[in-house]
C-alpha cells in the first residue's frame, strides 16, 4: 500500500468518524481546519459523506455505525431528505427505474458461450455459421435502419399533423367560447324583449315611457337628460317605473356591427350589447340600443362605443360618461 | 438543532461589495467565482455538521460578515480561515440562543419515520420531483447517477470500480462526479418540493 493510499485510509476514518460525530471538539476543528485549506480532503468528505449514506441504506454499516449515524447524522430536516433522495436513488422506484439503462449480460450472450467449439473442424463450421450470422446481422441492421429512417418520416408527419390538430381545436376553443357568450347574449336579449312585450301589452295601466337619451345631443320623450359640455358626464335622470332606457350613439365610421358596453368607475363592466347595427335618423346614422333598468344604479358610468370589424377585431370609436340618477317617485 | 434563530447583522451584499469579494478570491472572474462557490459549500456543511439547520442562509451569513470586514479594510491573509473563524464565532452565537436536549427514543422513532418513509403522497410527491429532476441533468449526468447507486449491496466497490473503468476515469474521479450530481439532485428536488408545498 503507497503512503497516499494509507493517508486516505486514515483521512477516510477520520472523516466517517466527522461525520457520526465520534471526535473530539479538538480533532473536529483540526479536521475543519484542514478540509477549509485542502479541497481534495473536502471533497473526500463530500464522497464519505455520500459512502456513509448509500451504507446506511443499505444495511451495510456496523451496529454501532448504525447507532451512531441514527442519533448524530440524521438530526436534521436538510440531513434526511439527502438520506431519502439517496435512498430513492439506491432502490427501484418505477420512476427511477425507468431512466436507468441496465448493464446486464443478455441471455444470448450466456447462450452462446454454451457453444463455444473445442474441435477444430467444429470451430470452422462455427466460424461459417458466425460469418452468416454476422452477414445476417449487418442485412438487419440495415433493414433496420431503414425502416427507422420511414419511422423518423412518419413520426415527422405525425408530429406536424399533431400541431395542426393542436391549432384547429385552439382555434375550435376559440369560436366555442365566442359561441357561449353569443348564446348568453341571446338569453339575455329575448328575456328583455319578453319583458318589454309583456310591459307594452299591459292595456290596463298607461306604460311609463322609455327613456330616450340621444348621445349626439338630443334628449328625447320620457326622459330627461343633459348634454352639460365635452369631457363632463351627461345627467341621466331615470323616471320611477322605468324598466328600460334607448340609447342613441352616433357613428362617424362603418363597421360591420358594433358594441356598446357600460362600464362603473372600476372599469367593470356591467352591461353589454353586440352585434348591434347602425340606423339613418336625419342626416345622420346612430346605434340604438336599450339598456335594462337593472343593469345601472345611482352613480357614475362611462358608456363606451365599439366597432367589430369582419376579422373579429374591435375597435374603440367613443365613450361618454354619464351620471345616473334612479327617481323613486 | 431546529429551527435556531440568530440575530443576523442588519447588512446585505451589494454588487461593489461582492465586486470586492471576489477580486480578493481571484483576479479570474470565473475562477473567483468557482473559489466563492467552494467556501460557500465548505461552510453549509460546517453548519450541517453541527447539525445546524439552515446552512445556506448561515453560510451567507458568514459570507457577509465576511465581505464586511473587507470592506472596514482588515488584514485577512487566508479568506477561507478567515471565514471559518468567523462561522466559528457565528455558531457560538446560534448555540447560546439554543439548548441541545437528548432526544428521547421515541422521537427518535419518529425522526427515522421521516427518514425512511413509507409510501405516501408526500413519497410520490417527493419522486415526482425527483423524476423532474432527474430530467433536467444532462444524459451523461443522469447516466452516472443512476448507475452509480444501482448497485449490488454487497459488492459496491466493485460495481463502482466497473463503472468507472466503463467511463474511462478514476473510482475517485467517479465518486466526486457522482457527489456532485446528487448534489444538485438535492438542491432541485428541495426546490421543487418547496414549490409544491407553497403551491398546495
Amino acid at each position: 500500500m503507497t503512503l497516499t493510499k494509507q493517508t486516505d485510509s486514515k483521512d477516510g476514518q477520520l472523516l466517517t468518524s466527522y461525520l457520526l460525530g465520534t471526535l473530539s471538539d479538538a480533532e473536529r476543528d483540526a479536521l475543519e481546519e484542514r478540509y477549509f485549506e485542502d479541497t481534495t480532503l473536502f471533497e473526500q468528505m463530500l464522497v464519505t459523506e455520500d459512502e456513509l449514506i448509500a451504507d446506511y441504506n443499505a444495511g451495510r454499516l456496523s451496529p454501532d455505525q448504525k447507532r451512531l449515524f441514527e442519533q448524530n447524522y440524521l438530526q436534521t430536516q436538510e440531513k434526511r431528505d439527502r438520506v431519502r433522495l439517496v435512498s430513492t436513488l439506491q432502490g427501484d422506484p418505477s420512476p427511477v427505474e425507468k431512466r436507468r439503462t441496465e448493464v446486464h449480460e443478455t441471455l444470448w450472450q450466456k447462450f452462446l458461450s454454451l457453444f463455444a467449439p473445442q474441435h477444430p473442424t467444429a470451430r470452422l463450421a462455427f466460424g461459417f455459421a458466425s460469418l452468416a450470422i454476422i452477414l445476417g446481422g449487418v442485412w438487419t441492421v440495415y433493414q433496420n435502419q431503414a425502416m427507422r429512417s420511414r419511422i423518423r418520416s412518419q413520426e415527422e408527419i405525425e408530429a406536424s399533423l399533431r400541431a395542426e390538430k393542436k391549432e384547429l381545436e385552439q382555434r375550435l376553443g376559440q369560436t366555442g367560447s365566442r359561441n357561449e357568450q353569443l348564446a348568453t347574449d341571446l338569453r339575455t336579449s329575448e328575456s328583455e324583449r319578453r319583458e318589454l312585450e309583456q310591459q307594452l301589452s299591459q292595456p290596463s295601466s298607461k306604460p311609463p315611457a322609455i327613456p330616450y337619451f340621444d348621445f349626439s345631443g338630443s334628449i328625447g320623450p320620457g326622459g330627461v337628460g343633459t348634454a352639460s359640455g365635452q369631457g363632463k358626464p351627461l345627467s341621466m335622470v331615470i323616471p320611477a317605473g322605468a324598466k328600460f332606457l334607448q340609447v342613441a350613439v352616433p357613428v362617424s365610421r362603418t363597421f360591420k356591427s358594433y358594441r356598446l358596453s357600460l362600464r362603473d368607475r372600476n372599469e367593470n363592466e356591467v352591461w353589454r350589447r353586440p352585434e348591434l347595427t347602425s340606423q339613418r335618423a336625419g342626416q345622420r346614422f346612430v346605434v340604438n340600443a336599450l339598456l335594462p333598468i337593472t343593469a345601472i344604479r345611482d352613480g357614475e358610468f362611462t358608456l363606451v362605443l365599439l366597432g367589430e370589424a369582419e376579422a373579429g377585431a374591435t375597435e374603440f370609436i367613443a365613450e361618454y360618461p354619464v351620471k345616473v340618477e334612479l327617481k323613486t317617485k | 438543532l431546529e429551527g435556531q434563530t440568530v440575530s443576523k447583522v442588519s447588512w446585505e451584499m451589494s454588487q461593489e461589495a461582492f465586486d470586492l469579494l471576489l477580486d480578493r478570491l481571484d483576479s479570474d472572474r470565473e475562477t473567483a467565482g468557482s473559489k466563492y462557490e467552494a467556501i460557500r459549500l465548505m461552510l453549509m456543511k460546517l453548519f450541517e455538521n453541527r447539525n445546524i439547520t439552515g446552512s445556506t442562509d448561515h453560510a451567507d451569513e458568514v459570507i457577509n460578515r465576511l465581505t464586511r470586514k473587507l470592506i472596514e479594510g482588515a488584514e485577512i491573509q487566508s479568506l477561507t480561515a478567515y471565514a471559518l473563524g468567523i462561522a466559528r464565532l457565528y455558531i457560538k452565537e446560534v448555540l447560546r440562543g439554543h439548548k441541545h436536549v437528548a432526544l428521547e427514543d421515541e422521537e427518535w422513532s419518529k425522526r427515522l419515520s421521516v427518514a425512511q418513509p413509507s409510501v405516501d403522497e408526500g413519497e410520490s410527491q417527493h419522486e415526482r420531483c425527483l423524476t423532474q429532476c432527474l430530467d433536467t441533468l444532462k444524459h451523461d449526468d443522469r447516466e452516472l447517477i443512476l448507475q452509480y447507486y444501482e448497485e449490488d449491496k454487497e459488492a459496491r466497490i466493485d460495481h463502482r470500480k466497473v463503472l468507472a473503468d466503463k467511463l474511462g476515469m478514476t473510482t475517485i474521479t467517479l465518486r466526486t462526479r457522482a457527489c456532485r450530481i446528487r448534489m444538485r439532485l438535492e438542491e432541485c428536488t428541495s426546490q421543487c418540493l418547496g414549490r409544491a408545498s407553497s403551491a398546495s
